[in-house]
């Protein structure tokens, strides 16, 4: 099977950089930083594939890079080198660095759906959740408001959202509820790709399950594939089958999840796992 | 003291290259360096440059304030162009060259001979969603008017309705959105395929855009919520007893939308001297 | 039936403007000399300049006879006069070292080169009104012994040029190649180059450069500077010779200059790739005698420079957009004229909408009744 989506070598440097961090697999220091310039290695050398269906995991503690990760697929975050194959444009295998800014748009609106830990970041507060949801079908050229409303609540009944707060807005939503909004958003235009940066973050302990339970459950009927970005090995062992251990910036380990969680290689792997499964 | 038509001719002629490119991409909106005229800005400072600049001593000129020829934005603005020009001035729509307006495009159809000129306030129709001019410069850019159907799409949502009432959006020749100055709803759909030239001028903002002859202007809609114009149902103009043409409600004892009269004059005179 | 105007009304228009003219006089009395205007009423006459953007006290002068000493209006008729003008040619960048001090502070340094000039200032003066003013009359005036305007004429180093030399005070990043912006001659495009957004702030409304740079000095903005200098004088106008090719100074102009110490930030010499810690600068310059504008441009012009905005006042668009004269009054203004069109439109939608409104209520109602 051919992936949906190649990562190969991805960089971005947040500060001036130098010849050594901007190069290939610069000088590991013992944080984040580049040990000659100071700059800040948010991520480098990153390489993987995404398999149509599949939903794949990146753990790391905060400042790891994985979040990065994600901005630079849902092309917001602009990179410092290496490039992203995309199976599914109608051109073809294409980079998806080096696209116009309309192809870059129908990348983020269409193909790609992008959940986020804060729902100020993926909601607009200022229309109503449904409005949020109908805008994607929106830029994607629907122009019949009853059929929008009609896949719009089909896809709220779909996250649990009770029919009654479908006019409302974000603000007065619950933090699970603004959640699955973000998902409806996510998957009104059936992408093929979702990026999930810790979506359960914020959220009190049953209602992070009764989301992870959603977005296990979606991913295995729509056959979407997910990129899940978590800190909390517990939740990427219950949604991916695959997993990406990354630290300062870099890839560390990676392989399935089973293997990882039973048999990590590397010391931070180990400490990871040790310190959330007892 | 002055020179014809006020203006340096280096200013004019600055300002018709600024008209020619606004042709050549119908609906974008030219940015240009606004001059300060003897009419204060959002007084018709945009629509009187581009009537000054195009203006020769054989035009016939006609400039009306909301369809009215005898109105005080239009008496002011007719005064300065008639003071430094001489021009021969008319309330004729029909024979008029130049036409400048406030907010109407004239109920008679116009020629392929005679050019309106739209004073405009506001000219960016993204502004109703976005604040920012560098945002709504790429969102033309891109052609990225997803926040504006999202604006209908609330709409009906909570109103069941669209709610736009005068600057109605339109899309012009499927590229650029624009913004209608505020012509009424009523208005809009004179802008698609005319015979004539529209010019529209924004002074304080400092933009010029146009809208060519036989040029596609839509009205943005959704599928099952189409633009529709005024409703004068069941209306007439009390003077000229017309019942096709855009209608100024006049408040009177005996209640509200009990009496209209005709906004565009010369039309109402026309008919009551049939 | 009520009252029912079939047109506006030109002859309404005329006799409202002879009423003017009425008010403008009522009184009778001695017409206003426009010398004495131009004379008495500098500090005025300075804000018209600034704001009209056309050195002529002449003009302004007339200007703010014209309108009952309404300075907004008044100098909208400069600006508008300016309109009609060709330009002919340029004039060349002097130095303002080269000005004819009539004063020049710091508030940085005590002793300066050449010392403090105090020149005209009510800075220290107690405000008190004087009634005895009421009974001037030209004999009574005791006018102070004639000064020497230009009391120093030989060029006189900046406060900031002496932090240069130190290494303190960023440099100007010159570009030789790059021309000024013209706001006047080319269209405005945001992000606007610093010599534009300077051109947009020397003619910005008094009232609204002072409560913008007030904001920024209060806390809505990071701006809160030390003022190197405070220079007003008069500066040469200069222009090339049209055959020599030579400058030649053809005028002076009277300017208030203010050059502000602004916060001192990590900076890399663009040549050497040195990194040191310097002074930014905050620059302002107005035509006329007007201190507090000059400052509060000052403040301005650094605060447009931030490269992040977090506060409006940093906010090129926020700041330059709202902070024009002509263009805020003209707008405020048009509200004032007839809006029927429009808002017959509006009345359309409202009285639309709650028609749907009642229908869906009527239905709802009815569909109760079948149960």
């Amino acid at each position: 099977m051919n992936p949906l989506l190649s990562v190969h070598n991805l960089k971005k440097i947040y500060g001036e950089g130098c010849d050594d961090c901007m190069g290939p697999s610069p000088r590991p220091g013992p944080d984040n930083l580049c040990p000659i310039c100071g700059s800040i290695i948010a991520c480098t050398d990153v390489t993987f594939d995404v398999y149509p269906g599949e939903v794949l995991g990146i753990v790391g503690e905060s400042g790891s890079g994985k979040s990065t990760v994600l901005g630079c697929i849902n092309l917001t975050t602009p990179v410092n080198g290496g490039e992203i194959l995309y199976s599914r444009l109608q051109s073809g295998i294409r980079n998806i660095l080096e696209v116009d800014a309309q192809t870059r748009r129908t990348l983020q609106n269409i193909h790609f759906g992008i959940v986020y830990q804060n729902p100020h970041l993926g909601l607009n507060f200022s229309i109503s959740g449904e409005g949020n949801v109908a805008e994607r079908m929106l830029v994607a050229d629907s122009r019949n408001f009853a059929a929008i409303q009609e896949k719009v609540h089909n896809l709220f009944e779909r996250v649990e959202l009770s029919s009654a707060r479908f006019k409302d807005y974000p603000i007065n939503y619950s933090g699970g509820m603004q959640q699955r909004v973000q998902i409806a958003k996510a998957l009104i235009n059936a992408p093929s790709l979702i990026l999930l940066d810790e979506p359960t973050g914020g959220l009190d302990v049953s209602v992070q399950a009764k989301i992870l339970d959603l977005i296990r459950s979606i991913s295995r009927e729509l056959n979407v594939a997910m990129i899940m970005v978590s800190h909390d090995i517990q939740v990427i062992r219950l949604l991916c089958k695959r997993i990406i251990v990354m630290k300062h910036g870099r890839i560390i380990e990676s392989g399935l999840t089973d293997r990882v969680i039973d048999d990590p290689q590397q010391a931070y792997t180990q400490t990871l796992v040790h310190s959330t499964i007892q | 003291m002055y020179n014809f038509a006020l203006l340096d001719e280096n200013s004019k002629r600055e300002i018709r290259r600024s008209v020619l490119k606004a042709i050549a991409i119908p609906g974008f909106q030219v940015p240009f360096a606004s001059r300060e005229l003897p009419i204060f800005y959002g007084w018709g400072t945009g629509g009187l440059q581009i009537t000054l600049s195009l203006i020769g001593k054989d035009e016939i000129l006609k400039v009306f304030d909301q369809g009215d020829d005898d109105s005080v934005n239009a008496v002011n603005l007719k005064r300065l162009i008639q003071l430094t020009t001489g021009v021969e001035v008319t309330s004729d729509t029909q024979s008029a060259t130049l036409l400048q307006t406030r907010h109407r495009i004239p109920e008679q159809t116009l020629t392929s001979d005679q050019v309106l000129v739209l004073q405009v306030p506001m000219p960016e129709p993204l502004r109703k969603v976005e604040s920012r001019e560098t945002e709504t410069a790429r969102m033309h850019a891109e052609k990225d008017y997803g926040k504006m159907f999202v604006k209908l799409y609330e709409d009906v949502l909570h109103h069941g309705e669209i709610t736009l009432s005068s600057d109605y959006p339109v899309l012009v020749f499927d590229r650029h959105l624009m913004a209608t100055t505020p012509i009424p709803r009523w208005d809009v759909p004179k802008l698609d395929q005319a015979e004539n030239l529209f010019l529209f001028g924004a002074g304080r903002e400092k933009k010029i855009y146009a809208v060519p002859p036989y040029t596609d202007v839509e009205p943005l809609s959704l599928e099952d919520y189409a633009f529709r114009v005024e409703d004068f149902s069941n209306k007439q103009c009390v003077f000229c007893k017309s019942t096709e043409s855009y209608l100024n409600e006049i408040p009177s004892p005996e209640g509200a939308g009990q009496i209209y009269a005709c906004s565009d004059t010369d039309f109402c005179q026309k008919n009551r001297n049939q | 039936m009520g009252y029912v105007g079939v047109k506006g009304g030109k002859d309404a228009i005329l006799n409202a403007e002879e009423l003017v003219e009425y008010y403008r006089c009522r009184k009778g009395g001695t017409p206003l000399k426009v010398s004495q205007i131009e004379d008495q009423m500098r500090l005025l006459i300075d804000k018209i300049i600034s704001e009209g953007s056309l050195y002529s006290p002449r003009v302004s002068a007339i200007a703010l006879k014209q309108t009952e000493g309404d300075p907004m209006e008044a100098s909208y008729l400069v600006r508008a006069f300016r309109s009609t003008v060709p330009r002919t040619c340029f004039s060349i960048p002097v130095k303002s070292e080269e000005m004819f001090l009539i004063r020049r502070i710091s508030s940085s340094f005590q002793n300066i080169p050449w010392g403090q000039v105090i020149g005209p200032s009510r800075d220290y003066a107690q405000r008190l009104i004087r009634f005895e003013l009421e009974d001037e009359t030209e004999f009574s005036v005791d006018p102070p012994k004639k000064h020497d305007e230009s009391e120093l004429d030989e060029p006189v180093e900046k406060v900031v040029d002496y932090l240069r030399k130190q290494g303190l005070m960023q440099n100007p990043q010159k570009d030789p190649e790059q021309k000024p912006y013209d706001i006047t001659r080319q269209p405005i495009t945001f992000p606007l180059d610093r010599s534009a957004r300077l051109q947009r702030l020397t003619r910005g409304e008094d009232g609204a450069v002072l409560a913008f740079g007030y904001a920024s000095l209060r806390g809505w903005g990071s701006v809160h500077p030390t003022i190197a200098e405070v220079r007003v004088g008069y500066l040469p106008v200069k222009i090339l010779h049209p055959y020599w090719k030579t400058p030649v100074t053809v005028g002076k102009v009277m300017v208030t200059e203010v050059e502000s110490i602004c916060s001192f930030s990590k900076t890399t010499d663009p040549t050497t790739g040195e990194e040191s810690y310097m002074f930014t600068l905050g620059y302002g310059l107005v035509f006329g005698h007007n201190e507090r504008k000059a400052i509060a441009m000052s403040i301005l012009d650094r605060a447009l420079c931030a490269e992040h905005p977090t506060s409006p006042i940093e906010d090129q668009e926020f700041v330059l957009y709202h902070i024009d004269n002509m263009e805020s009054q003209g707008f405020i203004s048009h509200l004032k004229l007839p809006h029927y069109v429009s808002f017959q439109s509006a009345l359309d939608r409202i009285r639309s909408i709650a028609a749907k409104r009642n229908e869906t209520a009527t239905d709802a109602s009815e569909e109760k009744e079948h149960v």
